[in-house]
């Protein structure tokens, strides 16, 4: 059988003419793009059983190799022993800060707005930097200029509509989409259904959505304008039995205008991005203690403006070469708050919010040469020069080498240097999940990444193999160190309280997959060891991180098992095993009598990261029935998300009263449903 | 990890367990002994002192327990030693605890190595607390309208203790650090509110309310006049007076025990001699320098003070009056450094911080002053002042 990839560098455009008659599009092969980087489309996610029925291209990153899951159903993800906050997610360009619904059980947003994603662990091209792990770069889709087309769906979780359509044919295009959760309203329903006595919530309110729209103007047939804006929001208020209020809300603001162009008549091109993002979050708590009412409260605030030119040519005959600057003015304001009103014997002094600005612009030079293609052997030299008002001036580089030996052997290998300029904490205190984003500053240099990947691949027909080895350094990583300090510190006391550190990783990666034909099926397998060192903690030694992972083992399949000329059938399977994560827990207790506190039990803990959670194991089928040649064809999709009905954990719980752990598992056997018409 | 209430709806197929996570390390050791003396005549001089009998001293050894363990494994064959004055002095396994019978020197280091069966050796030292005790200059009663005293402020200083194989008492002042944690007892109950001007207090257990608050100090002005001790101070200082109100009725309350760290040089602010006023205890006339004194008050029960019995033949409940100078008194603990560290960290590890779970944010170990292992091994001497105004 021969090998003809059609992949295409996604990330370097060229202009075409476009010869062909409007029904013919070329399009972009879903796969292993090299080692370090894959194309993700809409059709490799559709058909995977998840928690919410919502396709999730975060889900699928999750299976690959080199990549840890956070807590059960989430939307976390660690690559390479990285931490969560190194990962990046762009549309068009424009990081979205915000990435999950639903306390992270499905991306924020719809994944029918992406035409293809790119997900990149290492060689990462020049155009996107403040990262230190990966990125998920997200292609926006045109509306279409000549033909309507609405969708709407529904799943457990999540109603959705979206449309695309010509606004002006041939010239001015609209996709648009938009998604709101019922859950606060599926939670009064059944409200009267739950047991009161297995339920400590009193009452609850929930507001789940997400707004997008994109407007496509062809200036000509080279040139193009377009606006996009996308909108999401998560809030959720709940009162406790115990008198005790919990709230949560997070929120991301987007808008995009760009402006592509041909670039000189080398077939190059321009695109010019400005973007205003807008992304909050705050948890807050009102508990009832010993009469005194306690409002704690974290928040994290962040106002990005960015302006981008970025130029894709060729440099002589065979290298394409992209450079271009990216000027980004952010404006933070993160901080804790615990406001007290007491008739209690400790009048606790209270730490209340206030504005806490900071800001920060980074200026970034990129540049970037390539040569050669994917199929046989290729060079891709990138870099960055970076000059952060706070912290100065800091350099970036990363290098793709891919040699094809012979016909099915190669090698590929990267490298790279990396700076990330936004902190996101670690350390929060346990049940306070929210992240806080911090700026850089002179004390809190950028965090930084040296990584090298060594790897073999081989491509037999639909058969890919590869095997790798990673070893990546973290240097400048922050920990907030006293979980118990957050809400006492006056609110600048955030940066008393950081740990700058230290941290290791290295593994093993293995990948075996069918792309192509009825059935496709993937292996992924990856063995790694994390570390973190911070002089400050732990007693100054090494302490294991916590999605420190040591065996990742992902099986899925999927085929078509029907195919009919108004109905297909396609099944899919996964089964995932990790390793148990890390927590920190108290080592022991003794107990003490004295003429202060009486007989007391005192625990005492031995180092950071100290006891590893059960494995990770999981199993999900799922049926798509795609219900086609009909006027208005539509979609059912079916799964069982966990089988196997195991306990994960979600998050861990501690009850005071009893002095006791417990575990969570917030997803046990969970079907999932989600039907969809077109129109 | 996002918290499980967040989603009300996933409630219905959440479910909880309890999990014993238990660590693979091996349990420490914990160890507990705090060397004891309390105030009495034979300090110095125990072989003066007929039938003379050594306090017995206390260590509880054991290991720690792993969260999956209910009963405390304790261990009763290790060699325990303490060296210092006097020593070394065994301690013998009694059937609960280890015992020894020593009375500690003060100002004196001791040592304290243990060895286990399994080989496990643990060692600590500490400086016995010093040679100091507070006496109290001048008592200032706030009475209740019924007469009855039940709040007192007065003013204390640190002295050397006396030393009794001398004809009559040679009274010293006596400049030391030293840490003290000071309780007012009423009947040996500890009252919930107590205050001082001492500049080395740690206001780490400051209650919301004031001095002034407490019940019976409303009308100051007109009760004091009734008494010959504040017409003293009026006539003698008015300035002084306006000092001591206005800087002592703000003053905040502590609860239940105060903790201060007296340095050697510590300076109270007030310059005005006292010539004039006599110590009450012994009948001595013992001038105290001003630089001295501070003040220290309790709140002996704001209420008139009332008991009551059945009479065994009426069958009737009886209520009656207890005399307000019984049974009061002010317990001074004077610590070594390292127990006042533990003490400390104990209880700030055991106050409430304002959310239930600070327990569990924190994941810091308390003080310990044991190589090899967890506790404490300190001394404490313990004293008490009654409170009497000498009729």
């Amino acid at each position: 059988m021969l090998f003809l990839p059609a992949f295409q560098a996604v990330s370097q455009e060229l202009p075409r003419t476009d010869t062909l008659p409007p029904a013919i599009k070329e399009d972009v092969r879903s796969g292993q793009k090299t080692l370090s980087e894959r194309i993700l489309k809409i059709s490799d996610i559709s058909v995977m059983a998840t928690p919410t029925g919502e396709a999730d291209f975060v889900k699928f990153v999750q299976t690959l190799p080199g990549v840890a899951s956070g807590s059960d159903g989430s939307s976390s993800y660690y690559v390479r022993g990285g931490n969560m906050g190194g990962n990046v997610q762009t549309l068009d360009g424009v990081p979205i800060y915000g990435t999950s619904h639903l306390v992270g059980l499905t991306s924020a947003y719809p994944p029918e707005v992406v035409s293809v994603a790119e997900f990149q662990v290492g060689g990462f091209s020049s155009e996107e930097g403040n990262l230190s792990s990966s990125h998920i770069k997200l292609r926006s889709k045109d509306g279409s200029f000549d033909t309507f087309s609405a969708k709407g769906d529904v799943s457990n979780f999540l109603l959705g509509g979206y449309v695309s359509t010509p606004l002006i044919e041939n010239r001015l295009s609209l996709n648009a989409a938009v998604r709101v959760s019922p859950a606060g309203l599926e939670y009064k329903a059944i409200k009267g259904l739950m047991d009161p006595e297995a339920v400590s919530i009193k009452d609850a309110d929930a507001a789940i959505y997400d707004l997008y729209a994109k407007l496509k103007y062809r200036v000509d047939a080279n040139r193009s304008l377009s606006l996009t804006a996308f909108h999401s929001l998560d809030k959720y208020n709940f009162l406790m039995d115990s008198g005790s209020e919990d709230k949560m809300t997070w929120n991301n603001a987007i808008l995009i205008a760009q402006y592509d162009a041909p670039w000189r008549k080398k077939g190059g091109t321009l695109g010019v991005t400005a973007s205003f993002n807008h992304y909050g979050n705050s948890q807050g708590m009102i508990k009832q203690m010993d009469k005194t009412s306690n409002d704690l409260l974290i928040r994290s605030l962040l106002d990005e403006t960015m302006l981008h030119a970025c130029v894709n040519t060729m440099a002589g005959r065979k290298w394409k070469a992209q450079y271009g600057l990216k000027v980004r003015a952010a404006r933070f304001n993160p901080g804790s708050a615990r406001v007290l009103k007491s008739t209690g014997l400790f009048p606790k002094t209270s730490s209340p919010l206030v504005k806490n600005v900071h800001w920060n612009v980074t200026g970034t030079l990129h540049g970037q040469l390539e040569r050669g293609s994917t199929e046989r052997s290729m060079l891709r030299l990138a870099g960055r020069l970076n000059y952060n008002n706070a912290s100065g001036f800091a350099p970036e580089a990363s290098v793709l080498l891919r040699i094809r030996f012979f016909k099915y052997l190669g090698l590929e290998a990267t490298g790279d240097y990396l700076s990330q300029f936004y902190h996101t904490l670690e350390g929060i205190p346990l049940g306070w999940s929210l992240d806080m984003i911090v700026p850089p500053s002179k004390r809190f240099r950028p965090e930084q990444t040296r990584q090298a990947y060594a790897g073999l691949y081989s491509d037999a027909g639909n058969h890919h193999f590869s095997a790798g080895a990673y070893y990546k350094e973290m240097s400048n990583l922050v920990y907030f160190s006293d979980a118990t300090k957050l809400f006492d510190s006056a609110i600048a006391g955030w940066e008393e309280n950081i740990e700058v550190g230290t941290g290791t990783s290295r593994g093993l990666e293995f990948l075996y997959e069918k792309t192509s034909g009825l059935a496709t099926w993937r292996f992924a397998y990856t063995w790694s060891k994390t570390d973190r060192l911070f002089p400050n903690l732990n007693k100054g030694e090494i302490f294991p991180a916590k999605y420190d992972r040591e065996h990742i083992f992902n099986a899925s399949a999927s085929a078509r098992v029907l195919s009919r000329e108004r109905l297909n059938v396609s099944i899919a399977t996964l089964f995932t095993y990790q390793s148990g994560h890390w927590e920190t827990v108290t080592a022991g207790s003794w107990w003490d009598d004295n003429f202060i506190t009486g007989l007391v039990e005192q625990k005492f803990y031995t180092s950071l990261n100290n006891y590893r959670m059960p494995p990770y194991i999981r199993w999900d089928i799922s049926a798509l029935m795609e219900f086609t040649g009909r006027k208005h064809p539509q979609a059912l999709n079916i799964g069982v998300y966990n089988v196997l009905n195991r306990h994960n954990p979600f998050a861990l719980s501690y009850d005071p009263d009893n002095d006791q752990w417990k575990q969570i598992s917030l997803l046990p056997i969970m079907p999932s449903v989600k039907y969809s018409i077109s129109f | 990890m996002k918290r499980l209430s967040l989603l009300p709806f996933l409630l219905l197929c959440a479910c909880t367990e309890p999990i014993v996570m238990d660590p693979l390390e091996e349990m420490p050791v914990v160890v507990s002994c705090v060397l004891s003396r309390d105030g009495g005549w034979y300090e110095e001089h125990p072989e003066e002192v007929r039938d003379y009998t050594p306090p017995a001293q206390y260590l509880d050894l054991y290991y720690a327990q792993r969260p999956s363990e209910s009963v405390r494994r304790v261990i009763s064959d290790a060699a325990v030693q303490v060296t210092g004055p006097g020593g070394p002095y065994d301690f013998v396994w009694n059937g609960s605890r280890y015992e020894s019978a020593f009375l500690p020197k003060f100002d004196r280091e001791y040592k304290l190595m243990i060895k286990t069966a399994d080989g496990k050796e643990l060692s600590s030292s500490m400086v016995f607390p010093p040679d100091v005790r507070l006496r109290r200059y001048r008592l200032i009663e706030h009475a209740s309208m019924n007469n009855f005293g039940n709040t007192f402020a007065g003013y204390y200083y640190l002295q050397r203790h006396y030393d009794v194989s001398t004809m009559g008492c040679q009274w010293e002042n006596f400049r030391k650090e030293c840490f003290m944690w000071i309780r007012a007892l009423e009947n040996g109950v500890p009252v919930d509110k107590i205050c001082t001007t001492h500049r080395g207090v740690d206001n780490f257990n400051v209650r919301r309310d004031v001095w002034s608050d407490c019940a019976v100090i409303d009308r100051y002005a007109e009760q004091f006049n009734t008494f010959m001790e504040m017409e003293k101070a009026i006539y003698v200082d008015p300035e002084l007076w306006t000092r001591f109100s206005n800087a002592w009725l703000s003053s905040p309350l502590h609860d239940k025990f105060l903790r201060i760290y007296h340095q050697a040089e510590y300076d109270s602010g007030l310059d005005k001699p006292w010539d004039n006023y006599v110590a009450n205890d012994f009948g001595d006339n013992q001038p105290a320098e001003p630089r001295d004194l501070f003040v220290l008050g309790a709140d002996f029960n704001p209420s008139a003070k009332t008991h009551s019995y059945v009479d065994v033949d009426t069958g009737e409940k009886v209520e009656y009056e207890v005399p307000w100078y019984q049974g009061d008194c002010y317990e001074v603990r004077f610590m070594s450094e390292a127990y006042d560290k533990y003490l400390k960290a104990m209880v700030d590890a055991h106050a409430i911080h304002g959310y239930e779970l600070s327990p569990v944010y924190s994941t810091k170990t308390v003080y310990s002053n044991i190589e090899g292992g967890l506790g404490c091994f300190g001394g404490e001497w313990i004293t008490t002042i009654n409170i009497s105004t000498g009729y």
